[in-house]
């Protein structure tokens, strides 16, 4: 149990109240509107952030302790490709980053690459039949295969 | 009486009949299953029933469905893992975990469907009695009254948080500082948009949801090792005998009732029904000291009480439209998209959702009692999917539903930040139930009091200018203040006592 978790938090709470409350001066509208304006819910907002960061300042309990390299190393790895797939989904369409992502993602929790490929497919093909055919969600086909010859 | 026959009409039609079906068998797999929870499923198949373009009452009956659902799902991994799909199953797992270690993971199951049958339905009754009559005491709440009850609701959940209201009190800023963001409605001053177009129409909930609730258990699961759950315990008829169901009959409807009016009230919920059953019959029926020794009606009673806190939380949620709990409050922004706006004229303007709603819940629970007897054993198989197809599919899901929402890639880049946001929060014990509730209720609550202070020129003595909302001031106070007090009190009394401190805050 160490508290330095805590106080860690607590400041980032306090510095972010401060930055919700310093913005928050700026929102003034130059006609008259209504008495409370558009800043009292983000000074509400700043409040509530500061009392309780300054609260876990002054009297930190026990934070959980951080997360080894290892996985640290494999959550670095599923943000990386949460950001390339929202990245690179209209590009190569739903269908393909889907399947590249779940593998990586299966991979990343240790899933056997075969059977995870297998499964992936499977699986992918039947939520575009479910969601895209039937539903009629629209799904991204990827422009990569619109502009075939 | 004809009402709730006329909701059986609409309930027992063939299409929504499937969405009951369908809506409690997901409700008790993402229960059952640690990690997923009811907000996750409600939270991505909304985008989804609102795509396929469901009118509002099966929509409802269908995400409701997942809402009371889960809460018979939950017990299932509690009892035969002691892994709580939810925290409102933890007490359930003191008895039920020992009553599996006995070789009677059979009765205890058993019983935990038929006692959350019993609250599940008796609850529902509370519902179609209660609610109309709050609805027209509620019919002349104006901007002050809503106000002041909303500032209730956001108190009674920071005062229920025991020991960590500070990390409370974050949230719900957090919260409300998420709900700013946007274009603000009544000056048009663009608030926190940080010069994207995206944000100019604000968060949207479903997308934050997703994001601090799905993403954030990847980011969690991966600290984990280990394939699946293995689920060890031989289970070799899931039936009770008529003796124990008729010894423990008085215990469940006692635990309905103490559930029910638990879950009425805002920020209690399903976790404080289920622990005061639990200690109400410990202290009334437990002669022998059994209970924590595996006692059946240990199972029975919090499994009583935390399905009809369940259904209990649906009233205010229905009738005053301030929700209670991060489930609620989901559901709640789940009415707002559907067009249906919760209040008390919800039951006079849309009779067949309201009446539809409550008729299909008892439906739901015949269907939940049906699947948790004999077909438990097909759930239990669920709870053996591997970890790494389980998570990377919950992923995929999440995907479909965020992107749903505006076909926006953007939506999808906000889901991950959200999601290491989630992360952050959970490491450092910050709950996120306030942050949904503060996202949703927020813009609500901004909207009654400036509605408030601009009818009465600015004068800020309007907002304790009717009984009922000084009533729900003096509440919110109390709400506040008594935790401060206990605590205070009990320093001076007994210092360092710790047991008496969790029994109080209990």
């Amino acid at each position: 149990m160490t508290s330095a978790g805590d106080r860690v938090a607590g400041i980032a709470a306090c510095v972010m109240a401060l930055a919700v409350g310093v913005a928050a001066t700026r929102f003034r509208v130059g006609f008259y509107t209504d008495p409370l304006g558009p800043g009292a819910l983000p000074y509400l907002a700043a409040a509530l952030i500061g009392v309780g960061g300054l609260a876990m300042v002054v009297r930190p309990g026990g934070a959980s302790a951080r997360p080894s390299a290892v996985v640290a190393r494999r959550m670095a790895i599923v943000f990386a490709s949460l950001v390339a797939y929202a990245w690179l989904l209209p590009l190569f369409g739903f269908l393909l980053s889907t399947v590249a992502i779940l593998v990586i993602l299966s991979h990343t929790f240790g899933g056997p690459l075969r059977r995870s490929v297998i499964l992936t497919v499977l699986y992918v093909g039947t939520l575009y039949l479910l969601f895209a055919v039937v539903l009629g969600l629209s799904l991204p086909v990827g422009t990569l295969f619109l502009i075939g010859p | 009486m004809s009402l709730l026959l006329d909701g059986f009409l609409v309930a027992l039609q063939p299409l929504n009949l499937v969405l009951v079906l369908s809506g409690v068998s997901l409700g008790t797999v993402v229960g059952m299953l640690p990690g997923i929870g009811p907000i996750n499923a409600i939270a991505i198949l909304l985008p989804v029933v609102f795509a396929a373009g469901l009118p509002a009452a099966p929509a409802l009956i269908l995400l409701v469905g997942i809402y009371y659902g889960s809460q018979y799902g939950n017990s299932i991994s509690t009892i035969l893992l002691n892994v709580p799909g939810t925290a409102s199953a933890v007490v359930t797992a003191i008895d039920g975990y020992e009553m599996t270690k006995q070789g009677r993971a059979g009765p205890a199951l058993a019983i935990s469907a038929i006692a959350s049958f019993v609250g599940g339905t008796l609850s529902i009754f509370g519902l179609v009695l209660f609610a109309p009559l709050l609805a027209t005491w509620a019919i002349r709440f104006g901007p002050v009254e809503y106000f002041a009850l909303m500032l209730f609701a956001f108190a009674a959940l920071a005062g229920v948080a025991g020991r960590s209201r500070p990390r409370a009190l974050i949230a719900v800023g957090v919260g409300l500082f998420l709900a700013s963001v946007g274009i603000d409605p009544n000056s048009a001053v663009p608030r926190f948009t940080f010069g994207q177009l995206e944000l100019l129409d604000g968060m949207d909930f479903v997308v934050v949801t997703i994001g601090l609730f799905a993403v954030s258990e990847v980011f969690l699961e991966l600290e984990k090792s280990g394939v699946g759950q293995a689920v060890t315990a031989t289970l070799d008829s899931v039936r009770v005998t008529a003796r124990e169901v008729v010894a423990t009959a008085w215990t469940m409807l006692r635990a309905s009732v103490v559930g029910f009016l638990v879950g009425v009230l805002p920020g209690a919920g399903g976790t404080i029904a289920s622990f005061l059953a639990y200690s109400t019959e410990q202290r009334l029926v437990d002669k022998d000291d059994t209970f924590g020794t595996g006692d059946i009606r240990g199972v029975a009673a919090p499994e009583a009480a935390n399905n009809a806190a369940a259904t209990g939380a649906m009233i205010p949620l229905l009738t005053l439209g301030v929700p209670g709990s991060g489930t609620t409050a989901v559901l709640l922004g789940a009415l707002l998209s559907l067009g249906v706006t919760p209040g008390p004229l919800l039951i006079q303007n849309s009779p067949e959702v309201f009446w539809g709603l409550a008729a299909s819940m008892y439906v739901g629970n015949v269907f939940l009692l049906l699947l948790n007897l004999p077909l438990v054993r097909v759930f239990v198989r669920i709870l053996e999917v591997p970890r790494w197809f389980l998570f990377p599919a919950v992923t995929a899901l999440s995907f479909v539903a965020v992107y749903a929402v505006n076909q926006s890639t953007f939506d999808l880049f906000l889901m991950t930040i959200f999601g290491v946001l989630g992360y952050g929060l959970r490491k450092t014990d910050i709950p996120l139930a306030p942050i949904i509730l503060g996202l949703v209720l927020g813009p609500l609550m901004e909207r009654n009091v400036r509605r408030a202070l601009l009818l009465s020129d600015g004068a800020w003595s309007v907002l304790f200018s009717s009984p009922i909302a000084i009533t729900f001031w003096v509440l919110t106070l109390v709400s506040v203040a008594t935790p401060a007090f206990l605590w205070l009190w009990r320093r001076r009394r007994e210092p360092g006592d710790c047991v008496t401190a969790t029994e109080g805050g209990v």
